[in-house]
């Protein structure tokens, strides 16, 4: 407390034009002062400002919370609806067949209803935006009240001591400068008090400037204008604003290919006849209606030949491969047959060992032609080969 | 993904490149003939070709020729009277044809190694393929497969635990979906035994 009042009189004189006479009125006053206000009132004025200044800086602390709250909640918009336009991208380019007309039915709806969203969301934000410059004209008249408040203050403080002292000891001979020193004392708190506002204001001032930028960006019929300047922090916006485009882009396309949708293919003519309960995947689909005949097998699958080649068992093939090494190839070609895509692994192929051979005993898959069943001999030859020390 | 891709015949002395997923093939225009390299990963294969003068190569993606028995690589299990759907994926087999005067015929066929020949009593020799059960599509990934939905209805009073599903391709059924290969859907009812394959109106299940 008295530090305090010791730091304002010193800066209320540091103001003062710095001449001898003065300087010492100036620090008896001051001394003088600091010692009635110590004896009458002792932390009275420090509590009342600290609280006056939380009342008065309360409207501002709930509108930064409001414009945290919304930023966070914008934040999450946005990376929802950057997710949405690449999946929406993605189905696009790949819906250019036309032929489902459900996919671009769904997608129509759901772009109506993030266009309501937006729209939504555009009309809360002008509600906060009103809200918060209501905040700042209230903050700003707390702040004009409480500066006047602290004035008034200081000049009683200012005039009680004067009264007290002036029977006891006769005022000092310069009374004009003395009134000057007392002037540039109560100029000096004013004008720390007036700095601690303008800062509040500018800080209010700045966030309401960067939120109004944020709210400028993300509102969608504020699109064709040219876009404001760059600023730090623009990034996100830029991001979104490649969003909304590729939104439009994909909308266009949507509306475009629609007729075509419906057109549609023999897929979109047999959607409704699914049994119930079988509701069509993401899949197109060509089943067979119920009560129309099965499709026949495919010829090429099931052709009378190669039904009956690959029904009929294929004959064992047993080749004898001379190694130097009958343990190490037999691991070798065993492995090789185990992997090869053209030997059956059911009846598994049969490896036996001798003193300088191995007699390998396996089925290939029918039809293979003898070129491949040579290469295949042949690879069985050099890992034998290769296996040999 | 194309599920076919013609093959240029190079001038003397040039080659032709396609490159699919991890494959690549080469065409070589040689002395007397044309050679083919065919790099997959680590394996390599060549062949020396003879053409006709009115050869047409291309490379396609093929259905499996054999029956495909996919096994599930999650447990399936079905309730009394309950469906399930899904999705399966069965490797493609790259395929080098030659068209030309007499018709479309395979030079050669590239099995993955993800098929699995096998003989079985009843069914003849069938390729077995092990494939994750999805409930979504497009699935992700480069490899050339086909992706098949699947019904899968149990009109019995007990539980059904199929080991594989049965599945019977053919190249008319393939055609490009959404950045992948499918196939069009198969219904497979369990017969107390084991899946078969049945028609639209004969596997519904009332609920």
């Amino acid at each position: 407390m008295k530090a305090w009042w010791t730091c304002l009189c010193l800066g209320a004189t540091a103001c003062a034009p710095p001449t001898g006479d003065t300087e010492v009125a100036a620090e008896l006053r001051a001394l003088r002062q600091v010692l009635v206000a110590g004896r009458e009132a002792p932390a009275r004025a420090p509590a009342v400002q600290v609280g006056e200044v939380a009342r008065a800086l309360a409207p501002m602390r709930e509108a930064l919370d409001e414009l945290v709250r919304n930023q966070r909640e914008l934040q999450q918009r946005q990376q929802l609806l950057t997710e949405e336009m690449q999946r929406w991208t993605a189905l696009q380019l790949e819906s250019g067949a036309g032929a489902r007309g459900d996919e671009l039915r769904a997608m129509a709806s759901r772009l109506q209803q993030l266009e309501a969203a937006l729209a939504a969301q555009a009309a809360r934000q002008r509600e906060v935006e009103t809200l918060l410059r209501g905040a700042l004209d209230r903050t700003a008249e707390h702040l004009d009240q409480f500066l006047l408040r602290v004035g008034a203050d200081v000049d009683r403080a200012q005039a009680t001591p004067a009264a007290s002292t002036e029977p006891a000891a006769p005022a000092p001979a310069e009374p004009l400068q003395e009134r000057a020193s007392l002037g540039g004392r109560r100029g000096s708190v004013l004008a720390w008090w007036g700095m601690a506002g303008l800062a509040t204001l500018i800080a209010g001032v700045l966030c309401w400037r960067r939120w109004r930028l944020v709210l400028a960006m993300s509102r969608p019929e504020r699109r064709a204008p040219p876009r404001p300047e760059p600023t730090e922090g623009a990034a996100d916006v830029q991001e979104i604003w490649a969003a909304a485009a590729l939104l439009g882009e994909a909308v266009g396309r949507l509306r475009d290919a629609q007729p075509a949708g419906d057109q549609g293919g023999a897929a979109g003519a047999a959607e409704p006849s699914f049994p119930p309960g079988d509701e069509p995947i993401v899949l197109a689909d060509d089943l067979p209606l119920p009560g129309v005949a099965p499709t026949p097998p495919p010829a090429g699958a099931a052709g009378g030949g190669a039904v009956a080649a690959r029904r009929s068992e294929p004959a064992a093939i047993t080749w004898r491969l001379r190694t130097g090494d009958p343990a190490g190839s037999m691991q070798a070609v065993l492995g090789l047959l185990q992997s090869d895509p053209r030997v059956l692994r059911r009846p598994e192929p049969i490896v036996r060992c001798s003193r300088d051979s191995l007699e390998v005993s396996f089925r290939c898959l029918p039809d293979l032609p003898a070129g491949e069943r040579s290469h295949l001999e042949q690879r069985l030859r050099a890992a034998c080969t290769a296996a040999t020390p | 993904m194309p599920l076919q891709l013609a093959l240029r015949r190079p001038p003397r002395g040039g080659s032709t490149r396609l490159q699919f997923g991890r494959t690549e093939v080469v065409l070589e225009a040689t002395r007397g003939g044309y050679a083919l390299l065919w790099l997959e990963g680590r394996q390599a294969r060549r062949f020396a070709l003879g053409l006709g003068p009115t050869s047409e190569l291309s490379v396609a993606l093929a259905a499996p020729r054999l029956p495909v028995r996919v096994a599930a690589r999650d447990t399936l299990a079905l309730a009394p009277r309950a469906r399930l759907r899904g999705y399966v994926q069965v490797p493609l087999v790259p395929t080098i044809s030659c068209r030309d005067h007499a018709g479309v015929h395979r030079l050669a066929e590239f099995p993955p190694a993800e098929l699995e020949p096998e003989w079985d009593d009843r069914e003849g020799t069938v390729w077995r393929c092990v494939s994750p059960f999805h409930v979504r599509y497009p699935i992700p990934g480069s490899e050339p497969r086909v992706t098949v939905a699947v019904w899968l209805a149990n009109p019995t009073e007990t539980i059904a635990s199929p080991a594989y599903l049965p599945l019977v391709l053919a190249d008319a059924d393939l055609r490009p979906v959404r950045g992948g290969v499918g196939a069009r859907p198969r219904r497979l009812t369990w017969n107390g035994q084991g899946l078969v394959a049945t028609a639209a109106g004969a596997a519904s299940v009332t609920r």
